[in-house]
Order: structure tokens, then sequence, then C-alpha cells
């Protein structure tokens, strides 16, 4: 009885060992691909909700002033709002300020008259301007000429903001869109499906 | 024995010569093994993609859902007095969706009204998808000084999970300019 041919006499074939190597390329690219693949996705996700959150931010500080206003006007391309706001701060040169310098950073008392059109609270006669606008790839707001970036993001954010006057009020309908990562070439429908929607009424009676 | 035999293993004469290497296929059994192999590594690839859509839907789904019942609140809150207290004016304006958002389009709204502190009964409207709107009970007596407004909007997320998102305001009677 012959023994068995041992094991270790018995390598691989060329190729057997041509067919492995190759599908060992094509399921380590495989795997590689995956990999990417999911760094992208992971990345794309966290940017749209980053990207996200700074449109609920830009909604947040936009509604914040329109109910405070007692003016809103958007530009012609709507992308751009300018309010006026009351002085509900006493600052320095104000009358009451002038007569109390201590009074300066505190509430102001506000009044209240009869008009043609009923009643209105009155914060004194100097008022705030308050803009909102694109500044390339950030959103500014600057009030009386201090600017404050509110959200910036690579992303192309817009804000569209019409205002709608009614009989004593007006209100404000803002929708913010932005392109994510993954689109389709720019297409249009990328941004529609990123849109958020908000609106706000002015608190104040309005008065242009 | 012959040839036939020699491609399978002798349980009778288990020294004899194995089958050389390339005879040697893939069992059944192995194939399976690696097939489940590559179909769970697949799976989860697909799987973490899909928890990220997810993700980014159920996001998506909370702020919009947070805009409709602050849009919905902020409408409601600048009714003169009479119309807030009045049903059919109420039920009117529901039938506007709160805003333009493809979420309104799937979400069912409740508007709740009832006096403040102490209610006596309490007006309720329902809001289907369609813009149908519902007057589910009125009530007893919605006072002249206060009432409370909760604005309730409920959705089923993809895979049919029950999502709510509510917000509750008092609004008082009197000039609010």
């Amino acid at each position: 009885m012959k023994l068995a041919s041992s094991q270790k006499s018995s390598g691989f074939t060329l190729s057997e060992l041509l067919v492995t190597l190759s599908l060992s390329s094509v399921i380590l690219g495989v795997a590689i691909i995956c990999g990417i693949s999911l760094q992208k996705s992971f990345n794309a996700t966290d940017n749209f909700l980053a990207t996200h959150i700074q449109q609920v931010r830009i909604i947040d500080y936009l509604n914040r002033d329109v109910k405070r206003g007692l003016i809103v006007t958007t530009s012609v391309n709507l992308q751009s709002v300018t309010m006026t706001l009351p002085s509900y701060l006493i600052q320095t040169g104000d009358t009451e300020a002038l007569a109390n310098p201590s009074l300066v950073g505190t509430p102001r008392t506000p009044t209240i008259s009869y008009t043609s059109s009923g009643w209105q609270v009155n914060y004194g006669a100097s008022t705030t301007s308050v803009v909102y606008s694109i500044n390339g790839s950030s959103i500014v707001r600057i009030e009386n000429g201090v600017v404050t970036t509110i959200a910036s993001s690579t992303d192309q954010l817009v804000p569209i903001t019409t205002d709608v006057d009614l009989a004593n009020t007006e209100y404000a309908s803002t929708s913010v869109t932005f392109m994510p990562i993954f689109n389709l070439a720019g297409n249009t429908a990328d941004r529609t499906g990123t849109t958020l929607y908000a609106t706000a009424y002015l608190r104040n009676k309005r008065r242009g | 024995m012959g040839i036939f035999s020699a491609s399978f293993y002798n349980y009778q004469n288990p020294m004899r010569t194995p089958p050389k290497a390339a005879e040697l296929g893939m069992t059944f059994p192995e194939v399976l093994v690696a097939i489940l192999l590559m179909a769970i590594f697949s799976g989860s690839v697909f799987e973490l993609n899909a928890v990220c859509l997810r993700y980014i839907d159920s996001s998506k789904e909370s702020v919009a859902a947070l805009q409709s019942v602050h849009d919905r609140a902020e409408v409601l809150r600048n009714l003169s007095f009479t119309d807030l207290t009045t049903a059919a004016t109420v039920q009117s304006i529901l039938a506007t969706a709160a805003n333009s958002s493809d979420f309104c389009k799937k979400a069912t709204e409740s508007v709740t009204i009832g006096a403040y502190p102490t209610a006596n009964g309490t007006t309720q409207f329902t809001r289907t998808p369609d813009g149908t709107v519902t007057l589910n009970s009125t009530a007893t007596d919605l006072g002249t000084t206060l009432v409370e407004v909760d604005v309730l909007t409920s959705w089923n997320m993809l895979g049919g999970r029950a999502r709510s998102e509510q917000t509750s305001t008092i609004i008082s009677n009197g000039t609010k300019k």
C-alpha cells in the first residue's frame, strides 16, 4: 500500500494564483470603494444636517427681527430684507439719556396713543435699521452698520423673503434653500428638496 | 476501482491518494458560506447608507413640523379675539395649509382652543392632509380675556412610525399693536 503524496509537494498552479489574485483584487477594490462611498455618504449627511441647522438659524434671526419690526421691505430679487425696528433700549444721545445718563442701555417705557387706524404702541422717535442680505457664501445681518454673519456655508444658502401688507399689520414668508453635496448637476429639484418655510407677523402696528 | 471512484473520498481506504488540488472544486456549503458573507457585507453597506438617508429625512421632517406649528400659531395669534373665538372663522383659516412645504401635505393638524386659565370645554378642529377641516367639539364658553391655543401636527415617518409636534400659546384680547 502506497502512502498518499504529501500536501507540501502540491502547491498552487500559476493559473490558480492568477485567479485568486484577480478575485482578491476585485474584492479588495469593492471593499475600498464601499468604504470611500460610506465616508462620502457620512460626510454628505453631516454636511446636510449642519447646513440644515444654519437654515433654522437664519429663520430664527429673521423672524425675531420681523416680529419686532415696524416696517419690513424686501428687494426685487427677494434675497435682501430691510427692517425698521423701534429703539427698544435707551441709547446715548436720546432725550431720556440726556436727562439721566444712567438710563443708557435700559428698556424704554412705551406709550400708547390713538391714531386714525386705532391704538398703537410707541417706542420713541428713533429707530434701528436692520438689513439681511447675502454676502458671498454668507448670510449677514447689518444693524446700524454693524455686520454680523449669522450663517456661512459653501452650500449656497439662499433665503427668499416675501412681505405681505395687511390692514394694520404685515407678515413675512421666508423660504431658505441650499444645494447639498450630492446633487444632479445643480438641478433645481436638488435645491427644492431642501426648502425650509417660515412665517412671522409684526407684533407692532405696521408703519409703512 | 477504476477512474470513476478516484474522484471520491474512499472511506474504506483512507490511505488512498487524495485528489489533486486541480481536481478540487468548491463544495456547495463553501459556496453558500461565501455568498452569505458577501450578502452580509453588501447588506451592511446598503443599510448604513439607508440609515444616513433616513436620518436626514427624519431631521427634515422634525424641523418642518416645528416650523409648521409655529406658522399656524403665528396666524392664529394675529387674529382678532372675536375671530379667534368664532369657530367658523378658525375653521375657514385652517383650510389653508400652515405653509407651502411638502410636509404640510402629509401631516394631520389639530387645533384646540380653550379659555385660560380655566377651560369651559374646548373648541377643537382637525385638518387632514387633503385640507378637509372638521370641527370636533365646541367650547361651552371661551371667555373674553384669554385663551390657550394648542397646535398639534402628527404624521407617519417612512416605515410607519407615528410622530407628532406640538406647541401651546396663550393669546389675550385687546390691542396687540
